[in-house]
């Protein structure tokens, strides 16, 4: 786990001289080691930042570089491949056969077995890693660049391209640094962010940065960039497997989930494990805590000062996570946060990277901070469940699907203007609201409409004419168009579903978040819930084995019953998040009100004021629900002010307002 | 000479079971070894050269009511020919295959393991049937006859049961011998399917129905672990073939524990073969009955060692030394398994000759030679003659 930066110059242009700088930007994601490699040629350059957790030595120092007599090969790396010691021994095979000598090893560490992987087959090798990872080879033989990044996007890799320099980094800082890119604000981005809370696909805030999305690799060469190809998929769905049946089907879940857990623990510094009480943490703990060497596991969750319960839908996580810690016998930290977080929503927004509107992305810091100040170097976390397995309410409500299909076009626009007199306070009527409104979209479009927070046309009226400037709102959803249509036809909806939930919700969302929060407190993060096998057999499984009535992770829910208490299990469904929808309208309404002034608008050019506040009124009336979007907003403000304001971010600390 | 193939269907590229694809590669090794080579069937689709001297030609018409259209070009065109090799048991075209013997053409038969004894045992309706059949309108076919092939000994004493007056030669079936898998395919078959390198790892190939017996092999893993804890079997093939059949084995399996120790590869194309048997140290087939499996012939040519039950009718193999027969009983099994692991020298022996014993007897070279002197009446070609039955 670390961060990583590169460049490759362009059309023989001079090779960029900040690669050192760009380095130092993410030192806080390596803090035990840090080097740089430029090709003898100034052709490119590659750097990167170290948290070592396989092979400590300085064997498992990178840039990794290897040459050969027709140039330097030089890899870095971030992230972790859990099935290298078998690469290891799969190059070692091929080196004989292949080259005829075999490998002299430097030292123990999985980038090392990337490495020769690369060297033994090229890009060809790719689908042979199981991990979550971004890397860049350099190879100097051939003069190509090699990016590429893991199947879910576990870790991050972001892209931008001048006149003179390709760059790519694991954080946007650090290509800000590497040159100057531009910082022009990405219109169709900005309207995602507000949407969706956060942007799907390959944008960013800024134009000129782009996402390397999943399950991508790309080539640089100093003409420039090639088409990126897809060398694996988040997930394919094939016809379901009829012979499973429910005993061997939550068997087998077990057995893959143990096995992954049992994977993804190979570390040489201590592991623990996020433990929140629901399905997905509880599960992990319970086979992690057997795989510990004798000592007990140590387990962190939070818990929320001062909010009753019941309140925005709030169940109180704690007491399940110390009855699953009782339960299991592991060790349970708990870390205390309210609403004085608020004033790191700032620091938050800079250390995303992105204006994610997500406060519990602050929550994963606090417990990522603990854990690492108890010498806790790796965290287990249950991220990716709901996403494969079927576990958010959009999946409830997206099995009346069928349903909507049956009603005529003037029934469905009828229920659609309906939705607007309903009262956003009461939760239930928010979330049939929020059904009725996309009552007469078209059944793929409907699907998305399950990840809006907030309708285009609102968000169209919120978007300052000039600065739109001929974008087109009806692009915020191109993304997850094209994901939808890329499915074979006869996809069930559920698929379809879990399909755009993995290629963005849990991608450009979570694990962005994870990804940044636990870096910024010098912590890997792990997601054994998204292990390839274990991954691979869930496609195969049918749907009502994921989502039965009411009961989503229905045959996740059977595997663990044996392991778990049953009212740990079927507990209701909480978020890992804040009770925002009250704090901005009380503890943090003057902020609102000051960063999201008609003149601060007025001055940053990018939403109307009039919108905003006609957004804000209606808001705070109960006739939308736009809690979340305003905070969005709230976020975009802040994050012009790190990244666009004040030059070169350098996660200094602000606050709203 | 000049021979022409009858067979039901030819896609190639996309067959349809084995008989198809047997029927094109002989072919094609007919054709490179001189003989001017047609192969007629049911379909629709223009001429093709499959290979040097091999045409394919389609006729309109359906498997099961067989094609006027081709039974006319036969009556009419079957004196271009030397031969006639019809490869269509239970089906139309062997009659007009019959119809052009009584008109003169030479015809021979081939059974692809259809005349199988377990296939036309028992009071089913369809054994029944299928055995009214064979002595109704098959041994009218046959009695017209140049010659009949049976893939193995068992299947050529079926056809001796029938009663034919055609002489009946034993003619098993062919491969292409493939090269060794690339190392990039086998360590993405390992890593993939998490099959570690060098472990004692059991592989099946084939369609996964009741008749493969593969529960006899997951009875016998337990036994096989208690001497080899790591030991795992890799199934490859379609789980949907027998949706029942496989979820009893995942029921037994669940019941033994065996999860972790099985690893289900599904099918299993050309190059993901190669690269399953390059990454398993041994290959079983415990089947009731085989015409003449593809899949064992390949795992030999592959050099693995091979242990096959009496329903696969190895038997010439077995007499030869080149693979091991076991009872089909999961103690039996995991006895020849168990020792095949033990010594790996004997194994490593036992995989060497069957690959030597398949490049001699089962490519289809060796497999159109030994056609060729059958269909020149070649003396020391001689027919098969069953032992007298009990």
């Amino acid at each position: 786990m670390c961060g990583i930066v590169g460049f490759v110059s362009l059309r023989d242009n001079p090779a960029s001289r900040h690669l050192a700088a760009a380095n130092n930007r993410i030192a806080h994601r390596g803090p035990d080691d840090s080097g740089l490699y430029l090709d003898p040629r100034q052709r490119a350059g590659v750097a990167m930042r170290r948290l070592a957790i396989l092979d400590l030595s300085p064997a498992g120092h990178q840039p990794m570089v290897w040459s050969e007599p027709e140039g330097e090969v030089a890899i870095v790396f971030n992230g972790e491949i859990y099935n290298y010691r078998e690469l290891r021994a799969e190059c070692e095979i091929a080196a004989l056969k292949l080259r005829g000598v075999p490998i002299a090893w430097r030292g123990t560490s999985d980038t090392e077995a990337v490495l020769w992987a690369y060297l033994l087959w090229g890009k060809a090798m790719l689908p042979l890693l199981d991990g979550m990872f971004a890397m860049g080879i350099w190879d100097g033989r051939s003069g190509r660049m090699l990016l590429a990044r893991d199947r879910f996007g576990v870790k991050p890799l972001y892209w931008a391209a001048n006149r003179r320099v390709f760059g790519f980094a694991s954080e946007i800082k650090a290509l800000l640094e590497l040159d100057d890119f531009g910082r022009e604000l990405d219109p169709i981005a900005i309207g995602q962010y507000v949407s969706f809370l956060y942007t799907p696909g390959q944008r960013t805030m800024l134009r000129s940065v782009r996402k390397l999305e999943p399950g991508l690799a790309v080539e640089v060469t100093p003409g420039g960039m090639e088409a990126p190809w897809r060398f694996t998929r988040a997930l394919e769905f094939g016809p379901p497997d009829r012979a499973l049946t429910e005993e061997t089907a939550a068997d087998k879940l077990r057995h893959l989930l143990k096995t992954a857990v049992h994977r993804q623990m190979v570390a040489d510094v201590p592991v623990g494990a996020f433990l929140s009480g629901g399905l997905d943490s509880s599960s992990i703990v319970a086979f992690a805590r057997t795989h510990t060497n004798g000592s007990r596991l140590r387990c962190f969750t939070f818990g929320r000062k001062g909010v009753p319960e019941g309140q925005e839908g709030y169940v109180a996580d704690l007491p399940y996570a110390e009855r699953v810690a009782q339960h299991l016998g592991v060790d349970l930290h708990t870390i205390w946060v309210g609403p004085e977080m608020a004033e790191r929503f700032a620091w938050m927004v800079a250390q995303l990277d992105e204006p994610q509107a997500d406060p519990a992305s602050l929550n994963a810091f606090y417990i990522c901070q603990a854990a690492r100040e108890q010498g806790v170097k790796v965290l287990l976390s249950g991220a990716g469940g709901d996403d494969i397995l079927s576990g958010y309410r959009r999946h409830y409500a997206l099995m009346s699907e069928p349903y909507w299909s049956w009603l005529p076009d003037v029934v469905r626009g009828g229920l659609r203007m309906m939705s607007g007199a309903l009262h956003r306070k009461n939760p239930f009527a928010r979330r049939l609201a929020k059904a009725l409104q996309y009552a007469d979209w078209p059944q793929g479009d409907r699907l998305i409409s399950y990840f809006l927070w907030l309708h285009p046309d609102l968000t169209a009226g919120l978007l300052a004419p000039d600065f739109m400037a001929g974008a087109r709102t009806d692009n915020l959803l191109a993304p997850m168009r094209a994901a939808v249509a890329e499915l074979p036809p006869g996809t069930h909806p559920l698929n379809r579903m879990l399909n755009l939930d993995t290629r963005f919700f849990l991608a450009d969302h979570n694990l962005n978040y994870t990804d940044k929060m636990s870096m910024a407190a010098g912590l890997e993060v792990r997601v054994p819930l998204l292990d390839p096998e274990l991954v691979n057999f869930t496609t195969t499984l049918p749907v009502d084995f994921k989502q039965r009535g009411r009961t989503g992770k229905w045959i996740f829910k059977k595997a663990m019953e044996p392991l778990l208490p049953a009212d740990v299990i079927y507990r209701p469904k909480t978020g890992f998040g804040v009770p925002l929808r009250r704090w901005l309208q009380h503890e943090l309404r003057t902020q609102v009100d000051d960063t999201l002034s008609d003149a601060v608008l007025r001055r940053r050019g990018i939403f109307d004021p009039e919108g905003v506040r006609r957004l804000i009124k209606l808001d705070r009336e109960g006739a939308v629900d736009a809690t979340y979007p305003i905070f969005a907003l709230m976020c975009i403000e802040t994050w012009c002010r790190t990244y666009v304001d004040a030059g070169i971010p350098g996660g200094r600390e602000t606050v709203f307002a | 000479m000049k021979i022409l193939h009858l067979v039901y269907e030819c896609l190639p590229g996309a067959y349809r079971g084995g008989v198809q694809k047997m029927v094109a590669e002989l072919a094609l090794a007919q054709g490179c070894r001189g003989d001017e080579v047609e192969i007629w069937a049911i379909g629709d689709g223009p001429v093709t050269q499959l290979g040097p001297r091999t045409l394919l030609r389609y006729f309109p018409g359906r498997i099961r009511w067989g094609s006027s259209a081709l039974r006319q070009a036969l009556l009419a065109g079957h004196a271009r020919f030397d031969l006639i090799h019809s490869h269509n048991t239970f089906l139309p075209l062997n009659v007009a295959a019959a119809q052009a013997a009584r008109r003169g053409a030479a015809v021979y038969y081939h059974a692809h393991g259809a005349l199988d004894p377990q296939l036309l045992r028992g009071w089913g309706p369809k054994e029944v049937k299928k055995r009214l059949y064979v002595s109704g309108m098959e041994r009218r076919n046959y009695d017209v006859a140049q010659g009949i092939f049976g893939l193995t000994e068992a299947e050529c004493a079926q056809l001796q049961l029938v009663g034919a007056k055609a002489p009946i030669f034993e003619v098993g079936n062919g491969i292409v011998l493939q090269p060794p898998a690339e190392s990039l395919a086998v360590a993405n078959f390992r890593l993939v399917h998490r099959v570690p390198y060098g472990g004692q790892v059991i592989l099946f190939i084939g369609r996964i129905t009741h008749k493969k017996g593969l529960h006899h092999l997951i009875d016998a893993l337990p036994r096989i672990r208690e001497r080899f804890p790591e030991a795992l079997f890799v199934i490859g093939g379609d789980r949907e073939q027998d949706v029942e059949y496989v979820r009893a084995l995942d029921q037994q399996i669940s019941a033994l524990g065996l999860i972790d120790a099985i690893r289900w590869v599904g099918f299993l194309d050309e190059v993901g073969k190669r690269a399953a048997f390059a990454s398993c140290r041994l290959f079983a087939h415990p089947s009731y009955s085989e015409g003449m499996a593809l899949a064992i012939l390949e795992a030999m040519a592959a050099g693995l060692p091979t242990v096959v039950t009496p329903g696969c009718y190895m038997s010439a193999a077995v007499r030869a030394g080149v693979l091991t027969e076991s009872a089909q009983d999961a103690g039996r099994l995991a006895e020849a398994i168990t020792a095949l692991f033990a010594n790996q020298e004997a194994a490593a022996r036992l995989g060497a000759a069957g690959r030597e014993y398949v490049q001699k007897y089962h490519t289809w070279d060796a497999v159109a030679g030994r056609l060729d002197r059958i269909y020149r009446k070649e003396p020391e070609v001689a027919p098969f003659i069953a032992t007298p039955v009990s």
